[in-house]
């Protein structure tokens, strides 16, 4: 299964990407990560695990990283949320006149298809999207 | 951030030589450094594997984590990385040439910090050393890798 999501965001590629690269910051821009513990990172590659809200509870995944500077960020889950078999993703990074494209997209294959809700995923995405944006353009505009 | 490379032209096809890199299991039939292989994780895109091995008479243990580009290229990097470095990434990068041949192009990047009982000039000598050690077994290893696809 797949889903893609595009958003664009005022700031410069670079700001952008750097944003979404240092995984230390997720937790001032997105409100549902409640920790990071980083297990390894050389800059270009991470490891680490990121603990998130989920209704009542909270929930913790592994993942790795495959950073390439001002064009992509390559994730998969080796500890995937108990819901999926696998996950794996990528956001694309591109320069539009100033401002950058996003494109943001998962891959994945859910345990049990019956108790899966796509809409909930989406929602999870596009909310990714939105705080970084929000996050991005307030710190552009000072 | 220390770099060497290595290029070989295989006479097989580019899927072939792909297929080989990325079956890890495997390579012990052709590097006899390889005493097992754990995959922790396989979805034929990102891999994650412990590779037990001898070398430079000791036993290692190096983790690995490697992913498939788009373009077919293998990115890894080594969160246990191979003793004495404490960065070690890579890439592999194949070309196929319309005669059916694959080149293979190994890169490698590395860090080896100076220890304490070393200085300056015996880190300097070290580090060559290793590096030209390491450029002599990567050109093996493709030479190797080479041979089994030609088969």
């Amino acid at each position: 299964m797949k889903i893609v999501k595009q958003l664009t965001v005022n700031a410069p590629v670079g700001v952008v990407y750097g944003f979404y690269a240092d995984i230390r910051k997720w937790k001032e821009v997105m409100d549902d990560v409640v920790g990071v513990s980083v297990f390894y990172d050389d800059g270009f590659h991470q490891e680490f695990d990121m603990t998130v809200q989920r209704g009542s509870g909270q929930e913790t995944v592994r993942s790795v990283r495959f950073c390439y500077p001002c064009s992509s960020i390559e994730i998969f889950q080796t500890k995937p949320s108990p819901l999926f078999t696998s996950m794996s993703g990528v956001w694309r990074f591109l320069e539009e006149n100033g401002a950058t494209l996003i494109e943001a997209t998962r891959q994945f294959e859910v345990k049990e298809e019956a108790s899966f809700n796509m809409a909930v995923l989406e929602k999870f995405l596009q909310h990714n999207l939105d705080s970084f944006k929000k996050r991005i353009e307030a710190s552009c505009t000072g | 951030m220390h770099r060497i490379e290595s290029m070989r032209k295989i006479r097989a096809a580019e899927s072939d030589v792909r297929h080989l890199i990325w079956d890890i299991k495997a390579w012990s039939c052709f590097w006899e450094q390889i005493q097992a292989v754990d995959i922790l994780y396989d979805d034929g895109i990102h891999q994650d594997f412990i590779m037990s091995l001898s070398w430079q008479n000791r036993d290692s243990s190096i983790r690995t984590v490697r992913f498939r580009d788009q373009n077919g290229n293998i990115h890894f990097f080594s969160p246990q990385p191979p003793s004495p470095t404490t960065v070690h990434r890579g890439l592999w990068k194949l070309v196929a040439s319309e005669d059916g041949t694959t080149a293979l192009t190994a890169m490698r990047w590395f860090e080896m910090p100076i220890q304490e009982k070393e200085n300056l000039e015996t880190h300097s000598q070290h580090l060559k050393t290793f590096s030209e050690d390491f450029q002599t077994r990567l050109e093996t290893l493709l030479g190797r890798l080479g041979a089994v696809c030609e088969k």
